[in-house]
């Protein structure tokens, strides 16, 4: 998956990054209940 | 007390201006770098106690350092010499006290409380470990050592959570690393894709994972009959190691990527691990830095203390012991309660067998014909899939009670 | 006798292998043998032949032959 990013062209990057984060922010403030594996805290 | 966490608004403020400022302020990066760790490691705090107790834990290995180092050289007397290894094993104890290792009776003696607990309290450990040990190899070295340096190394925001573990040395050169090509746009792109995909993988795939062994889980707990519960326990098991995987996996892949904005390259902690086609190979594939730091600190002195000894001539017998102690005591550090020292023991089990069979196999086939063997396709296939099944059943017992839930079948 | 021929006798000996020949760029890569076991085992061997002792540091730092040599010397005071 990273190396096929690299590959595309600039506008395409940055269409696939405002994807990601569309769908990241979308996860985190919908109510996911994941947490980090924290080991140590 | 501020949670910290990668999904949180301060992490992602953090992760937006560090690069930028310290791209702007060049030549006070480390300073700035400062700044930033340790308004982190202060607004974590839970306690005032917890502020003293994190301040000596951090700056007492700094300034013990060089009497460390002087008490480990040749000519040191017998007396320092033990005085050395008594303060490492103070530190280890203190830092199982911290933790507040559950299954140890001692600890419900001594007063405590959570709010002592440090974040990012085991990896202070390995680097402290790390720095005051080399600190003699450093210093013949020419290696730069100084407070802010080390405690940029010490409270690295990135790193602060879970990992990468670095060394001290491969820190303190890639952070002064003049040579390093500047930061193209895209190398940028490339870092923002990392890090989203990292966000991705912990905050949608492992999510996903983890609703699913939830789900088999708790189908175990409330479900009877032997052949089903088992059948749901794999799935349970299978779907819990995806769910570590991509949670783990991103995470690194967001501090990595994140880091790299800000100059800093860190070590990988993951290669594929799910080809490993057996444990060995597969703790050389996942959690790189941790076998690593445990090869180089606990496996190699104690087999070299068993096999200079007692086990000159039972090389093999003391490489089976010196493995099952090394996988236990890193399964126990994974965390406090009795079902990490099952995920110990059964790593460590594990290896062992595993030893013992690629022992006997090679006896059998000899060293070609082993090798041989290794290749054929199904071979590898066969042994990728009771690798992840073993791993999967020994991670079952990471974030879940499965001690507790044996317990209620019996 | 030369710290080079007598390491080279010590390969010899853990690895098994009357033909190996030690250079002083040879690393772990450039013999199958050498893992986190054997390397141990070639720091022991090490230590009996040459009596000295290496610390836990040192046996992380020993990455090649040249490296080891020098080791040897300045602990042997051959230097």
């Amino acid at each position: 998956m990273i190396k096929l990013f690299d590959r595309l062209p600039v506008w395409a990057r940055l269409i696939w990054l405002s994807l990601e984060l569309a769908i990241v922010l979308f996860a985190i403030f919908m109510g996911t209940k994941t947490t980090i594996l924290y080991q140590g805290f | 007390m501020l949670n910290f966490s990668i999904s949180g608004l301060f992490f992602a403020v953090l992760m937006f201006i560090t690069p930028i400022l310290m791209r702007v302020g060049k030549r006070f990066r480390r300073e700035i770098f400062l700044l930033l760790n340790t308004a982190v490691f202060l607004l974590c705090l839970r306690s005032v106690p917890a502020l003293v107790i994190g301040v000596l834990w951090i700056l007492v290995p700094y300034f013990m350092a060089p009497v460390l180092t002087k008490a480990a050289d040749e000519s040191a007397g017998k007396l320092q010499h033990i005085l050395r290894n008594f303060f490492y094993v103070l530190m280890i104890l203190f830092f199982a006290y911290l933790m507040h290792y559950e299954w140890v009776p001692f600890f419900k003696i001594l007063p405590y409380s959570n709010a002592v607990k440090l974040l990012g309290l085991s990896y202070f450990l390995f680097r402290e470990i790390d720095f005051t040990m080399q600190y003699g190899y450093l210093k013949e070295s020419g290696v730069r050592i100084t407070l802010p340096d080390y405690l940029n190394y010490v409270l690295n925001f990135y790193t602060v959570m879970a990992g990468p573990i670095l060394r001290y040395e491969e820190y303190v050169t890639d952070f002064y690393d003049e040579s390093k090509e500047e930061l193209t746009g895209d190398m940028i792109l490339h870092d923002l894709h990392r890090i989203l995909f990292g966000y991705l993988k912990v905050y949608v795939v492992s999510a996903v994972f983890s609703t699913w062994a939830g789900y088999w889980f708790e189908r175990v707990s409330t479900g009877a009959g032997f052949f089903s519960i088992t059948a749901e326990f794999l799935l349970f098991a299978f779907f819990n190691s995806f769910f570590i995987y991509f949670n783990f996996s991103g995470y690194c892949d967001v501090v990595t990527g994140g880091a790299h904005l800000s100059g800093m390259t860190l070590r990988e902690n993951f290669n594929q691990p799910y080809l490993a086609v057996s444990l060995v190979e597969f703790w050389n594939r996942h959690h790189i830095t941790l076998s690593e730091w445990i090869r180089d600190y606990i496996y190699s002195p104690v087999i070299k203390v068993l096999i200079s000894g007692s086990f000159r001539k039972k090389l093999f017998e003391g490489q089976c012991i010196a493995l099952f102690i090394t996988f236990l005591v890193a399964g126990i550090w994974h965390g406090t309660n009795f079902n990490y020292v099952v995920y110990g023991l059964l790593q460590g089990l594990g290896i062992v067998i595993s030893t013992l069979r690629t022992n006997h196999m090679k006896k059998k086939l000899g060293k070609k014909g082993f090798k041989e063997f290794q290749s054929k396709k199904l071979v590898r296939i066969a042994e990728n899939a009771a690798t992840w099944a073993y791993i999967s059943v020994s991670f079952s017992f990471v974030g879940y009670d499965v001690c507790g839930l044996i317990l209620q079948k019996l | 006798m030369d710290t080079k021929l007598k390491l080279e006798q010590v390969f010899r000996e853990v690895f098994d292998d009357e033909e190996i020949e030690i250079t002083d760029d040879m690393t772990a890569d450039d013999i199958d043998a050498w893992d986190s076991l054997t390397h141990v085992q070639l720091v022991v061997a090490v230590e009996e032949a040459f009596n000295c002792k290496f610390s836990t540091v040192e046996v992380m730092k020993l990455k090649n032959v040249g490296e080891f040599i020098k080791l040897i010397d300045r602990k042997t005071g051959n230097a």
